[in-house]
Parts: structure tokens; sequence; C-alpha cells
């Protein structure tokens, strides 16, 4: 009986109704960014984006400042801030470029300058600066060669530093050895870490003498070089550079007097800082370690230069600036911001009261921002960038370079280990770096066309296969 | 003939009607399923038609220019030559990151069998067995970055927690991540930490758990012991799962490996944890960033995890699923 009154299937008209929502959810879905875009913002002002990041929060409140400032100079133009992370910071900007969405100005780490500079994804700078007779002496001559790409200023520095050489007084005092001064030289540093470094009764090191950190600074002090920057030279064989992994190979394996888990960079592998804890008597590094070592209370500390070398004293320049993206639809107004941004007094009010980076300019390093009160002595840093103390190196600015780099920290990596000899290693950099320069453009030939040609068949062929075999097992009872 | 006529032009007629029906029928399916077809066609099978063309070229992001290659890219890839020294490699490294990530694979076996001694563990009725289970499953959930470097520091060769471990019985620790013949089981020792307690051994419990209780009562009456009836009753019965995780772990293992590299080695020492992925990485996102390079290498990694998984498929599925 029941059987033969007939139910309306109202779950039915429900799926069909939720479908019909569903299809309209989608098509106002499609429908939005048509009415997002192209819309008028109501005024005649030019927009621009920065994309940048900050060390710390009072910087971050200055630029605000400074750039409401700005505003208010120039009502034409209205700029909008935005943070970048510095991880994948590179990532999002090719991102972005590529997909035509970048901001008009970008924070720029300087090895970052030849990956942009060599695509012409970064507006010269050079036009601009002699229109305005932008002061551009002022800048440290290093800091502006990390931002010069084949002859052309393609970005401009904000912040640079140097490497310089951290060292625990406590453990010095212990030991009765004299700090390291301006006279100090590689061998004077592996002396005082001969003692200074200490062992238990298995003969594990137990405080380490020295952190030697950066190997490139390292090539060039002993009397070494790389390459030019077109990379038409390399000199990784020269006896310098090979002088120079042999000193780092000593270090670790000979003398014994650096952490064993020195990596090729020459930092400790698991980025473990043993300075910070104490356990480390010397440790090159730079200003971005104040941020850590300003808080120690265990023990005192201070900086000295860089040790000198057969080569002289000449140590890795490393930067932050910023570059106009080409992209940029206003070019003339992004420099309007960005020379504002660089000019002496908008870098001094940012850099007085931050001892973390120096400022690229010279006026401002030696002005306001050498009046600061420190834990340290402040003027080793402005030393180390002086071309009378040191010589301020930048690596080669080739789009291959990286590449290279990586070559030689591996190869450098397996003489560290003892797995080939030091001269050994840079025959093998010299070698694999000439093969991937030397390599010649592969020339397509008929093989290709053909392969080109037969490959959608090939796809089709086993596309019909799955689907006959599917279709079989199917028929054959549904067999997995 | 004649009287057929009209029985077939009707049902010529009814034929698009049915069609139409039958449309009806599954629109609301279909209407569904489209949100999830929109974004599969969009972000999955685009792109990948993208980098399928790009491997045929040599195409460098940001540059407009895109060169056709033909399988220059492969011949590069996988091609050797004859050189001074005798025949080459075109590309040593790709063969020596393959060797890497083969190696780290290793660790896809050692993670099963501690998934499945994990899952042995927590298969009893015991009080407060869901807190050891949640306990096991943590490193699934837990931040990756965060885990790994937490690993990185304790395998510190000099201050490093295992190696203070190791000292305090007398034992002097390697310099785990500094040295190529260590940095790799390094890897695989926290992969397996990672993926023990993760969803592998949510599987096997699983599977543990259908396994007929009849079948362990047969055994116990045949006088088998704990040993012989994990053999003859829970390790064919738990086959499925093995098959699926084996599975998994090796498609996984052959795309995986770089977020250990990255954070914890940046492929080093010399090379020896650097991965195919991490490779792919470095090719297309680094220096001249070789996009098309890039794309070739992804897609030869394609061709091997899909003839491994053939292969495993081809041989394992029958004594998995007991169908031949």
């Amino acid at each position: 009986m029941p059987d033969s009154v007939p139910t309306p299937d109202r779950s039915r008209e429900r799926v069909f109704t939720l479908s019909r929502l569903l299809l309209g959810s989608l098509v106002v879905l499609v429908l939005i960014p048509f009415t997002c875009t192209g819309r008028p913002t109501g005024d005649d002002k030019v927009d621009l984006t920065i994309w940048t990041s900050f060390d710390d929060p009072a910087e971050a409140g200055l630029f605000h400042e400074q750039i409401g400032r700005f505003e208010e100079s120039h009502p034409g133009i209205r700029v909008k801030v935005e943070q970048v992370g510095a991880a994948r910071r590179v990532q999002k900007y090719l991102a972005a470029m590529q997909a035509d969405a970048c901001a008009d100005l970008v924070i720029l780490h300087w090895r970052q300058v030849p990956i942009f500079a060599a695509k012409d994804m970064l507006v010269p700078l050079g036009p601009y600066i002699q229109r305005d007779q932008y002061d551009v002496e002022d800048f440290f001559p290093s800091a502006l060669e990390a931002y010069r790409y084949g002859g052309e200023q393609a970005a401009l520095p904000e912040k640079g530093s140097t490497h310089i050489l951290y060292y625990n007084k406590d453990l010095f005092d212990e030991a009765g050895i004299g700090y390291p001064d301006d006279g100090w030289t590689a061998d004077d540093m592996v002396e005082a870490a001969k003692v200074l470094t200490k062992r238990d009764d298995a003969g594990r090191v137990t405080q380490i003498g020295v952190i030697p950190l950066d190997a490139p600074s390292w090539v060039w002090t002993m009397g070494g070089r790389f390459a030019d920057d077109g990379l038409d030279t390399l000199y990784f064989t020269e006896p310098g550079t090979v002088a120079a992994v042999e000193f780092l190979w000593k270090l670790r394996n000979e003398w014994q007097i650096t952490s064993r888990n020195l990596n090729a960079r020459g930092q400790d592998a698991t980025q473990v800082d043993v300075f910070e804890k104490g356990g480390v008597a010397m440790a090159v590094g730079g200003p971005w370690h104040f941020a850590k070592y300003e808080g120690i209370t265990d023990f005192d500390w201070d900086i000295a230069l860089f040790p000198q070398g057969p080569g002289g004293r000449r140590t890795r320049y490393a930067a932050m600036g910023y570059g106009i993206w080409s992209g940029c639809e206003h070019p003339d107004a992004a420099w309007e911001v960005l020379s504002f941004l660089l000019s002496k007094e908008a870098m001094t009010q940012r850099r007085a009261e931050s001892y973390r980076d120096l400022p690229a300019r010279r006026s401002v390093a030696q002005g306001a921002f050498a009046q600061q009160e420190t834990p340290f002595d402040l003027s080793v840093m402005l030393r180390s960038l002086d071309p009378e103390v040191a010589d301020v190196m930048v690596l080669p600015k080739h789009e291959q370079w990286p590449l290279l780099e990586r070559m030689f920290y591996e190869e450098l990596d397996r003489a560290m280990l003892g797995q080939v000899s030091p001269e050994e290693a840079m025959q093998r950099v010299q070698a694999r770096a000439e093969r991937l320069l030397g390599a010649t453009r592969y020339e397509p030939g008929a093989a290709d066309y053909a392969g080109m040609a037969l490959l959608p068949l090939a796809g089709l062929g086993v596309g019909v296969w799955f689907w006959r075999r599917g279709r079989a097992k199917t028929d054959a009872g549904g067999a997995v | 003939m004649r009287a057929d006529a009209p029985t077939s032009s009707a049902a010529e007629a009814s034929a698009p009607r049915k069609r139409r029906g039958r449309f009806r029928k599954y629109l609301p399916a279909y209407l569904f399923l489209l949100p999830n077809g929109v974004g599969f066609v969009a972000f999955m099978l685009v792109p990948l038609a993208v980098s399928l063309g790009l491997a045929f070229t040599d195409w460098q992001m940001l540059r407009p220019e895109v060169r056709f290659v033909g399988f220059g890219n492969f011949v590069r890839l996988i091609g050797f030559s004859w050189t001074e020294d005798g025949l080459a490699a075109n590309d040593p490294d790709f063969w020596y990151f393959l060797f890497n990530t083969l190696f780290l694979m290793l660790g896809v076996p050692l993670s099963m069998f501690a998934s499945l001694g994990l899952a042995l563990l927590v298969n009893h009725r015991l009080p407060g067995i869901t807190v050891f289970r949640t306990l096991f499953y943590l490193p699934t959930i837990c931040n990756g970055i965060a885990v790994l470097m937490l690993w990185r520091l304790m395998f510190h060769a000099d201050v490093g927690m295992i190696n203070q471990a190791l000292s305090a019985v007398g034992i002097t620790g390697p310099d785990w991540l500094q040295s190529t013949a260590w940095a790799k089981p390094a890897l695989i020792i926290v992969a397996v930490w990672i993926a023990a307690g993760g969803n592998n051994m949510i599987i096997y419990l699983a599977g543990l758990q259908n396994i007929p209780p009849e079948l362990y009562e047969a055994a116990e009456i045949d006088g088998a012991g704990k040993w012989a009836s994990f053999r003859n009753v829970t390790w064919p019965q738990l086959a499925p799962s093995t098959f699926f995780i084996f599975t998994m772990g090796i498609i996984g293992g052959f795309q995986g490996g770089f977020n250990a590299a990255y954070i914890m080695t940046q492929g080093g020492p010399a090379g020896s944890t650097t991965t195919i992925s991490y490779y792919i990485y470095n090719t297309a996102y680094d220096g001249q960033l070789l996009m098309g390079y890039g794309c070739a290498i992804a897609w030869v990694l394609f061709l091997l995890v899909m003839a491994v998984t053939l292969v495993n498929w081809r041989f394992g599925k029958g004594s998995a699923l007991g169908d031949g």
C-alpha cells in the first residue's frame, strides 16, 4: 500500500537547487576580478609600491615616517610600503617580475643585482644620477661597485658592511694574550688561536680558537682571486687561491683550532653560534651579529680588523640597496622616492640610531653614525671600509657566478674533508667552471624535430592503451 | 526490414533524448566536480603541459626569448660523450644527485619497519594508549622547518646532544653534517624519525585492526608462537598496507629531500646531500634561472618515478593483493 503512493523526490530537488547555487557562485567569482580592475582611484596621483624589509621595528617606524614626509612634499605621488621577508625574496621577485606584477621599487641584496640586471629587470640609474647631479661621490666606492652591472649603476646601496674579527676579551685575558690590533696578521691569529684552543683529556676541542667564516675574504687576503666580472679569465688555480684553501684546511685539520663543524663557507655547518655561548675565542663576522651579541652578559667582547695576509687586508663587501623595476610605469616618480630615501638626510635619520649596518654614505657613516655609544669599538667598523686600511672587495658580478661559487664551495668542502688536496680541489673547480662556461649551444637537428613529431603520437598511443586496458578490465568484471 | 524501420527511427529519435536525460541526471555531479576540475586544470594540468613544452626550450626565467632546443636539455642531462679521459656524463652532477636521492631512499624501508613496530606497540588495548598514539603522531603535525632546525642543532659535532650522549659512553661521535660519509645517514635518521609515527603508523594500525582474530586463534591452535603468528598471519595480512606504503614512499622518496637539505645542510658538504628536487630548485631559481633545463630534470624525475612505480605495481601487486 505505501508503495502505491508516489512521494515527491525532495532530495533530488535539493541537489538541483544546490548545484544552481554553486553555478551562480562560480559565475560571481569569475566576474569579481572584472569588477575590481580598472577602477578609477578618484584622483590623478601616481601610485608607487616599495617592497622592503627592516632589521627592527624602530627602523620600520622611521621609514614610514619618512615616506609620509615624502608624500607631503610630493603631493602627486602616493607610496605604498610592503614588507617582504628576506627568505625566498628572490623567488618572490622572480615570480612577480615574470607576472608583470612587481613593486616599482625593490630592496635588493647585492648578490641579486646581476640576476635581475642581466635580464634588464632594473632601470639603469646612471641617466637619473647625471640629470640630477646626484651626489654619488659620497657613497663608499665598494658600495657603489657592488650595485653596478655591466658598467651601469643598476641600483643604489643603502647600507653595507665587511668582515671584522670578534674576540672574547675574557678568554684573551685568561690566556694572557694581547688583544688583536690593526697590525695583526693571519699568522698572529693562528698563533693566538693555538693558545686559546682547549681540549679535554680525550683530545676533543672544548674551546674553539677561531671561526674563520668567510672563504672569499681569505682567498683575497692570501693573495688569490676568483675571476673577472665577465668570467673571461678564471684564477682558481693561482697560487694565492690555493694557499687560501690550504690555510682553511690547516685551521681545521692540521692545527685543529677551529670547529669540527666548519663548512666550506668557513662557518658552523649547523649554524650554532658558539661565540655567543662563550665557547670561541675569535670569530670572523659582520655587523649583523651585533643584534645577537649585544645581549651577552657572561663575558666581555670587542671587535678588531680582519687580519692581514700576503695579499694585504682584503675583505668581502655585503650590502642592501634599492633598485627600480624596469616594468615600473612611472620610473621618474620612482627615482624621486629612491633618491629621497637614500639622501644624506633620510639616511642619517634612519641609521643614526642603528649600528647594525654601516650607512652606504661616507658622510653619514663618519657623522651621526659614528657618534653613537656602542658596547664595542665602533671606529673599527669605519676603518674596515677605509681604503687606506683595507681593500673591500666585491665578488664577480655575473649571472653565472652563483653556479661557479657553488662549485668552488663543493670542491673546497672536498679539500677540507681531505678527499682531495687543495691544489687538486682548485684544479677541479677550474675545469668544471671552464666546461660550464665553454658549453656550446645545442642546435636541434632532424632527429629532434622527428622526435617532437612522434612524441604526441606516443602519448596518444599510451593513452589509448591505458583506456582500452581499463575498458577490458571493466568488461571482465571490474578487476583492479 | 520494413517492419524494423519505424522501430529503428524511434530508437534514433530517442537516443539524443536519452543522452539529454543522462546529462541532466549527472549534471549536479559534474557541477560539484567543476570547482575542483577548474582548479586541477588551472593549477596542475596547464602548468604540467607548459613545463613539458619548456623542457624542449632553453628558456631562462625573465628573458623574453624562448628558443626550441629539441632534446638538447635531455641530451645534456642524461647523455654521455667522449672526452680526453674517456666516456663522461654530460652532467655528472645529475648522476651524483640521483645517487644521493636513491641513497636517502634507504629511509623508506627503515621508516616502514619503524612504523610497523610502533603500530604493533600501540595496537594493544592498554590504559592511556591514546596518549602514546598521539605522542608518536606528533612529529607529523609539528612544523617541519622547526623540527629540522632542532635536529640540526642536535647533530652539532662539538656541542650537539647526540655526540654528547655518545661521548658519555666513550664514543667519539662523527661530524654528522660536515662529513660526506655521515651527512646522508643523518638525514635518513631525521626522515625515519618524522615518518615512523606518522600516517604510515596509522595505516598499519588500521591494517592490524582489520585482521580477523580467528586467524590468530587458528594459528595458536596449530601451536604457532608469537613470531610464527607474526610471520604467517600478521605480515601477509598487512601486505596491501605494506604495498601501499612502499609505493607511496618510493614516489615521495624520489621527490623528497628538499626541505631537509635546504634547512640542515644546504645540499652539502660537497653536494653530498643535494637531491634531484634540490637540483631542480637550484637550476631553475639560482644564477641563470635555467627554467627550460629545470623542467627537463623535473620530467626525467617524473619518468623515473613512473617507471619504478610501474615495476613496483607489476611485481608487487600480486603478492600484496593476492590476485596474481
